[in-house]
């Protein structure tokens, strides 16, 4: 039974001694990995944050804006310049102007839109009326168009005859005869 | 014979005709065929156990190499490629960074291209491609070095289009190392506080050289107090106003004044850092720590203080019967401009007197004098991070030194010693040590008092008055919203041992928002000139052209009047919120 126990725990001692070495062994292998990665990373982080400050020092910030953007930058003098911090007090009334200003504002919306009904109604009305106005006058002026020619027809022949009889009339002072004679 | 034929059968059918050919022979034949008998089953258990032995062999083998390949399928990708070791990033110096961790130098990993005479094969082929990958070479000189055949280098860091084309050659007599570089990315604007390093990454000046070892040995990064963005807007204006006055150099200092952090340190002209340049010409010395100069009026400042602080006379003490010149030790003193005769102590400081600061500084006495401008520390080395720190030229009390220095001359010191004395004086009177590096809690607990808090702050409105009175020499300062106060410093420069009329240091020592002075500018133009093209504008609109005056007032106040105005908005001297972040 001694030889046994002892057979086992040599047994076990050896298979537990080979696990834990192999897992030492993958762990060693892992932290060399980490290791290396974190070495390369930390290489290319140094050269980017090399980059990355050169490209932000404000000898090449100054260099790009000059030759690059569009807008130009003018330097403002202290007093050209509206004061943005103003005192609480100051900031108090603002906020209540503001208030007030909003609610005048809204009110005038609400009394401009009450208005710009009224202007459409009346529009409207007047629309309508003026289109009645327009047809009326459209068929009064079919109308009218349609006895024009009559009228005046009638017209040229009245004048035609007051013609005649005028002429006639100078005939018979003048001694010509009224009815032409070959 | 059938029946042993057909008894035979079972066993063997050859045999039987054997037997019957050769009766002598039968045991010879039984015996051959007993031993046949034998050998046929024998051989046919053998072949077969070893069939079976070489499969279960190879079963074996297939089944390990099958489960290895089934495991190496099973596993994660990262426990491939183990072998190759990326090599961790050791750089030989650390980074130096501003306090808004903006970048100011950095080792990169470059490749240098190196030419081994003794491994050419071919002169004339490997000249050529040399003049193909760098077609600015001079080849001349890489034709020379050859043929004295010692190892040379062709070009340090190389770009990596270079480093390919080399590469490709696959010529032996091109060796290309792998070495780590300084890189700056801001070539020129921190050249006189970062300094340079040599080829072995040693530092040889600035702070490369003082902080040498800190920067080697340890793994953060050296923190410094400037803001890189208030630098190149100072050193823009400092450009601008060279360009305006052309000057010699100039250079401009801007300092928190209760602990001494330096925001801004520029001196011009200055050199690209990722270029080494030889830089022995005195022109490119650091003016604001190195150069030791005499400042003149600015000196006033410190007369004034000394007077109310020994309380030899007050704000209004007045001073009558100022005479034009006066002669001290044969040699003549006389006022920059026509000035009245009775001026107060506060006059005297607005209008910048040399005879009343003589008066003040008579009434102070020799003694009490120079005690009062030895507590500022301003003829001492003083105690800074970089190498390059000037020494003030040694000088002895004698006849009229008293009267001399009162006003600024005869007397030389650092512009550095001289904004740490401003600050002094500026904030309430407590001693600061001015600092390139970011320490947060650097502002003293015990306050050591060199002047007192009144002294302070009469002094303060008086150099507000320097700004703000029409008759003050500072007038272009007066930028709405920064409540600026300062003195002016017009000092002809001592050429072969004599005073040189033409050549002078226009200084300005500024102090902003003057009711809680909180930043220092001080401001100096080296040998600047009348400038009678260009348009001076006043506070109130007024411009004014065809000046022809070369003081501090008409130049260098103009330049920090600029610089104040475009620094302001980020140091938000009026946006209390803002402002704490400095």
């Amino acid at each position: 039974m001694k030889n046994i126990l002892i057979l086992i725990i040599l047994i076990s001692g050896l298979i537990f001694t080979s696990l834990i070495k192999n897992k030492t062994r993958s762990l060693e292998k892992k932290l060399i990995y980490l290791d290396n990665e974190i070495n390369s990373l930390s290489s290319s982080l140094s050269e980017a944050s090399l980059d990355f400050q050169y490209l932000t020092t404000p000898k090449h910030i100054s260099f790009l804006v000059k030759n690059f953007l569009d807008e130009n930058f003018i330097h403002y003098k202290e007093s050209q310049i509206k004061k943005s911090i103003k005192s609480e007090k100051d900031l108090a009334v603002l906020k209540k102007s503001k208030n007030d200003h909003t609610s005048n504002q809204l009110k005038i919306e609400k009394s401009a839109n009450k208005k710009s009904n009224v202007v459409k109604k009346t529009d409207n009305t007047r629309l309508f009326v003026a289109k009645k106005i327009d047809n009326t006058q459209l068929s009064i002026t079919k109308i009218t168009d349609d006895r024009q020619p009559q009228r005046t027809n009638k017209k040229k022949v009245s004048k035609k005859v007051q013609n005649w009889v005028g002429l006639q009339v100078i005939k018979t002072l003048l001694g010509i005869p009224i009815l032409p004679v070959k | 014979m059938n029946s042993e034929k057909g008894k035979n059968d079972d066993l063997d059918i050859h045999i039987v005709p054997r037997k019957s050919r050769n009766f002598y022979f039968e045991d010879h034949e039984v015996s051959k065929y007993e031993y046949k008998k034998q050998s046929k089953f024998s051989t046919v258990k053998l072949s077969l156990n070893r069939i079976s032995f070489i499969f279960f062999i190879f079963l074996v083998v297939a089944f390990v190499f099958g489960s290895k390949i089934i495991y190496l399928a099973s596993i994660k990708k990262e426990n491939y490629f183990t072998n190759k070791l990326v090599p961790p990033l050791l750089l030989k110096r650390q980074d130096i960074i501003d306090r808004n961790n903006n970048l100011l130098a950095r080792n990169v990993k470059l490749y240098s291209a190196a030419i081994k005479p003794q491994f050419i094969t071919d002169k004339g082929k490997l000249l050529i491609n040399l003049r193909l990958i760098f077609p600015n070479m001079n080849m001349d000189k890489i034709k020379k070095k050859i043929e004295v055949g010692k190892y040379f280098y062709i070009k340090k860091r190389l770009n990596e289009s270079e480093w390919t084309k080399l590469w490709l050659l696959g010529d032996k007599s091109i060796e290309l190392n792998e070495k780590q570089f300084r890189v700056y990315p801001h070539e020129s604007l921190f050249s006189h506080v970062l300094g340079q390093i040599d080829d072995d990454n040693l530092g040889i000046s600035g702070l490369e050289k003082s902080f040498n070892e800190k920067l080697t040995e340890t793994k953060k990064p050296l923190i410094l107090s400037l803001d890189t963005n208030l630098q190149h807007i100072i050193r823009e204006e400092l450009i601008f106003g060279n360009n305006i006055f052309q000057t010699l150099g100039s250079a401009a200092l801007l300092m928190k004044i209760d602990n001494g952090e330096i925001l801004s340190l520029v001196s011009l002209p200055d050199f690209d850092l990722n270029k080494r340049t030889n830089i022995e010409d005195p022109i490119y010395l650091n003016k604001i720590t190195k150069g030791v100069y005499e400042l003149g009026s600015v000196f006033k400042t410190f007369t004034l203080a000394a007077g109310l602080e020994t309380e030899s006379i007050k704000a209004n003490t007045a001073f009558k019967d100022l005479k034009n010149q006066i002669i001290c030790g044969g040699m003549p003193i006389s006022e920059h401009e026509e000035l009245p005769k009775n001026l107060t102590a506060e006059e005297i400081l607005v209008r910048s007197s040399n005879i009343g600061a003589i008066r003040i500084a008579q009434k102070v006495g020799v003694k009490n004098y120079r005690k009062f401008l030895n507590s500022l520390e301003l003829f001492e080395k003083i105690n800074f991070e970089l190498e390059e720190v000037g020494t003030p030229l040694p000088f002895k009390w004698e006849k009229c030194t008293l009267e001399t220095a009162s006003f600024g001359h005869g007397i030389t010191t650092t512009p550095l010693q001289l904004a740490k004395a401003y600050a002094i004086i500026g904030n309430g009177g407590y001693e600061i040590h001015p600092t390139i590096l970011l320490n947060k809690n650097i502002t003293p607990q015990v306050k050591k008092q060199i002047i007192s808090l009144k002294t302070s702050n009469i002094i303060n409105s008086m150099l507000r008055k320097v700004v703000l009175n029409k008759k003050g020499t500072a007038s272009f300062a007066d930028k709405k919203g920064y409540e600026v106060g300062g003195k002016t410093g017009t000092a002809r420069k001592v050429i072969n041992g004599t005073y040189n009329k033409e050549k002078k240091i226009n200084t300005f020592v500024s102090l902003f928002p003057i009711n809680k002075p909180k930043y220092l500018l001080l401001v100096m133009l080296d040998e600047p000139k009348s400038a009678p093209d260009f348009v001076y504008e006043f506070s109130s609109g007024y411009k004014l052209t065809g000046e022809t005056r070369n003081t501090a007032g008409w130049n260098t106040v103009v330049v920090a009047g600029n610089i104040i105005e475009k620094i302001g908005p980020i140091l938000a001297t009026n946006n209390l919120q803002a402002s704490n972040k400095f």
